[in-house]
């Protein structure tokens, strides 16, 4: 598979702040890939280095597996931190400038501006913009010139509810049409909901690295009461899908392993005769699994 | 090249500060040209205690000598492109686009040439009106309207373009190094009125003339004298057009390497 995006590394260092510490990432096509972190972990210095308008303390990147040379960005869109553009031109002639320097012979410039859901508002000049409004303008931008790779930092910073739907259901559109995604986000939700991949940053070092899917995988728990405690607790230790048993006062709580499901287990505690009082399913939260790589002390 | 130049262009078309600015510079060129005697005798002789004498009498706006004369004066209203080309780089830090141009794919040399671009473009524009406003002055004062004389003194001309342009890329490296366009045009202005005046004082006397902002005025020192009888000189010294383009190609480079340094 063609590596869209791999980071050696990878260090930026401010004065008395280390932003980045040695990163290293790769990202393969078709990738949805979250860079997820609480503030000041290092997310848009990253995304900023890759870029080209950060200059790293050391370390390489490489786009498209041909290096790190000015003229690859022409082939991604790309958002960084907030929008960027001349607030005395209409959002039209600000799409132009950067099909102009991507070197679009056909932009198709309105098509994007409707994607984005701006095109009504594309002849109105950029500082009447809301924020919601300039967030789309800049995803227009992105989509010029359909890039291989987008880039995309904090892309639902500002919207309002549909706003965020909207965004998030055009990142999904994108992605099924193959082209790779790249998006910071301290937003688990958002990251839970778009990607397939993510890394997990803290202090400018890599905590997690991997499927979204593997990292919540085995970690739906089930809490199961019973007026019984007894006959409960030998069932569920009998259930051979059962992880890790855990008694909380007047239940129980299962970790499922791999592979089996919620309804396997009910159907098994019935077939046993078990009363249940009490069945709740909790899926796997990546809240939890980003809190505990976060406390982590290892690295 | 081109293509630098049409994204520059979108950026201008439409700043109305830009034009604005642009309107004035040529206005003023224009009402000073019309005005060149009354002006010259309340500003220039007084100021330089020259003798009184009859300005009617001397050739000042005939061919060739209008050519020295007009871009003497014009030279002093540089400052007013300048202006446009500090906003246009400090808007752009302002605004966040020299990063976001980068983002799209723009190197630092391209968004520095579109820059200095724009730099030549003002400097053609005010040159090409001064070139205008001069045929017209010597034509319609003249004695001599023999082709000799009237394009004789071309390097004025010339060196008119080169000063514009070398004391822009000045203009372009204060903005990108101060980022801020009131600071900009404080520092421009106090370098060239204050600092660098001390400066060439207080080093050995040979070596003040060779400094930047001395280098690009003695492309076309003060030319009334001649009228008067003081030694002056009716010609551009090619050694001081190279001076004056070497500053410009110094503070070209300087700003490239500031720029590849710097955190966009």
């Amino acid at each position: 598979m063609q590596k869209i995006l791999s980071i050696e590394g990878l260090s930026k260092n401010y004065p008395g702040v280390k932003a980045l510490d040695g990163l290293n990432l790769s990202v393969q096509k078709g990738d949805v890939y979250g860079l997820l972190g609480p503030n000041g972990s290092g997310k848009t210095t990253t995304l900023g280095i890759i870029l080209g308008v950060t200059n790293a303390t050391s370390g390489t990147y490489s786009w498209f597996e041909q290096g790190s040379g000015d003229s690859l960005r022409k082939r991604i869109g790309a958002l960084l931190n907030k929008p960027n553009f001349y607030p005395y031109l209409n959002g039209f002639q600000n799409l132009k400038i950067v099909a102009d320097i991507k070197d679009l012979k056909n932009p198709n410039i309105a098509e994007k501006l409707e994607i984005a859901g701006i095109a009504k508002n594309a002849n109105r000049k950029f500082q009447t913009y809301s924020t919601g409004m300039r967030q789309r303008l800049a995803l227009a931008a992105t989509l010029l010139g359909d890039p291989e790779v987008l880039v995309l930092d904090e892309p639902t910073n500002g919207l309002d509810p549909e706003g965020i739907a909207d965004v998030r259901e055009l990142i999904k559109s994108i992605a099924n049409q193959g082209i790779t995604v790249i998006m910071a986000s301290h937003l688990l939700d958002e990251v839970q909901k778009v990607c397939s991949h993510v890394a997990v940053l803290k202090n400018g070092q890599k905590r997690y690295e991997g499927h979204v899917q593997s990292l919540l995988s085995g970690h739906d728990s089930i809490e199961i009461g019973s007026d019984d405690l007894g006959k409960l607790q030998s069932v569920l230790t009998a259930f051979e899908g059962a992880d890790e048993l855990k008694r909380m006062e007047d239940k129980f709580q299962v970790k499922l392993k791999h592979g089996f499901k919620a309804a396997e287990l009910s159907a098994f505690l019935i077939t046993n005769g078990v009363d249940i009082t009490h069945f709740a399913h909790n899926k796997g939260n990546l809240e939890q699994e980003f809190l505990q790589l976060l406390s982590d002390r290892r690295a | 090249m081109l293509k630098l130049l049409r994204i520059e262009y979108r950026k201008q078309v439409n700043h109305s500060g830009f034009w604005i600015l642009l309107a004035l510079h040529l206005i003023v060129l224009l009402l000073i040209s019309m005005n060149i005697n009354s002006f010259l005798s309340n500003a220039t002789f007084n100021i330089n205690n020259m003798p009184e004498m009859d300005l009617a009498l001397k050739p000042i706006l005939q061919f060739p000598d209008v050519w020295q004369n007009l871009t003497y004066l014009a030279g002093y209203f540089k400052i007013i492109l300048a202006l446009i080309v500090i906003t246009s780089v400090c808007n752009e830090f302002n605004y966040g686009t020299a990063r976001q141009n980068t983002i799209d794919g723009f190197t630092r040399r391209d968004w520095l040439f579109s820059k200095i671009g724009l730099a030549k473009i003002l400097a053609l524009c005010s040159t090409s009106w001064v070139f205008g406003i001069g045929l017209i002055l010597g034509y319609s004062h003249g004695v001599s309207v023999d082709l000799a004389d009237v394009f004789g003194r071309m390097d004025f001309v010339l060196a008119y373009f080169i000063e514009l342009v070398v004391y822009f890329t000045y203009a372009i490296f204060l903005a990108l190094v101060l980022k801020r366009t009131g600071l900009s045009v404080i520092l421009l202005l106090a370098y060239d009125f204050i600092l660098e005046p001390i400066l060439s004082w207080s080093l050995p006397e040979n070596i003040g003339p060779y400094l930047p902002m001395n280098a690009i005025d003695r492309l076309n020192t003060f030319p009334f004298g001649k009228y008067v009888g003081t030694e002056t000189l009716l010609y551009v010294p090619i050694p001081q057009m190279a001076w004056a383009i070497g500053f410009g190609v110094l503070f070209g480079v300087i700003s490239y390497w500031v720029l590849k340094r710097s955190d966009l």
